[in-house]
């Protein structure tokens, strides 16, 4: 089942999308205080927000520069969504009215 | 919140939860979707019952469950207030390091990669 879906346009090519979502320096820039990220499969991916709570999980699926799964949760037991717990998966798909590919 | 994730936090209680999308059902129905004996799927149902997000009737001897859509949307709420925030910093820091790279180029005429080259 999936729980909630999300849907963004951003104005920028998708390797550009994909670099901020699996780079840990540009998860920086967004998301993390802190930030380990391995995009391979089975790869370890690991946020501390800057309120300290921490989200880690694995790459499943990595496509580049058009999608990649994870799995997700909080440690500490934050939010009710333990480690690996949870599914996130997002897909990068080109405007119809985009000026330029990819 | 908390309660509300823990709970739908399970495949089962999810599937549960699915079904009941349909409309009321029965305690019996709902452990045969979820593929559980009637005792264990009792207590998934305990902890649904417990973060609101299903009620319960009596009808006869059987137990009828609904889903209270009251809370799922809230708990749809609380992720959106989750996710909302850090969906809008991505796409600022994305856009952001798009210009960035586009002056960059501009001003000495080089560029960081091919992705970026396009843009």
């Amino acid at each position: 089942m999936r729980i909630v879906r999300y849907e963004i346009l951003i104005h920028a090519p998708a390797q550009t999308v994909y670099h901020h979502l699996t780079d840990p320096v540009a998860l920086l820039t967004w998301i993390a205080a802190s930030a380990e990220s391995e995009p391979i499969a089975g790869g370890r991916i690991r946020w501390t927000l800057p309120n300290g709570a921490t989200m880690h999980g694995r790459y499943l699926d990595l496509q580049p520069p058009r999608r990649l799964v994870f799995s997700y949760g909080w440690e500490d037991d934050l939010m009710g969504v333990p480690p690996e717990s949870t599914l996130v998966e997002i897909d990068l798909r080109t405007h119809p009215t985009a000026r330029c590919s990819p | 919140m908390q309660e509300g994730l823990d709970a739908i936090a399970h495949p089962g209680r999810r599937a549960m939860l699915t079904l009941l999308l349909g409309g009321e059902r029965s305690a019996g129905e709902l452990a045969d979707h979820a593929g559980m004996r009637q005792p264990v799927a009792s207590q998934h149902l305990r902890v649904l019952r417990d973060a609101g997000l299903v009620t319960v009737r009596k009808d006869g001897n059987r137990r009828l469950y609904s889903i209270d859509f009251d809370t799922l949307a809230r708990l749809r709420r609380d992720l959106d207030a989750f996710w909302q925030p850090h969906l809008s910093a991505l796409k600022d820091a994305v856009e952001d390091s798009v210009e960035d790279t586009a002056r960059t180029t501009s001003r000495v005429g080089r560029h960081n990669g091919p992705a970026e080259a396009r843009s």
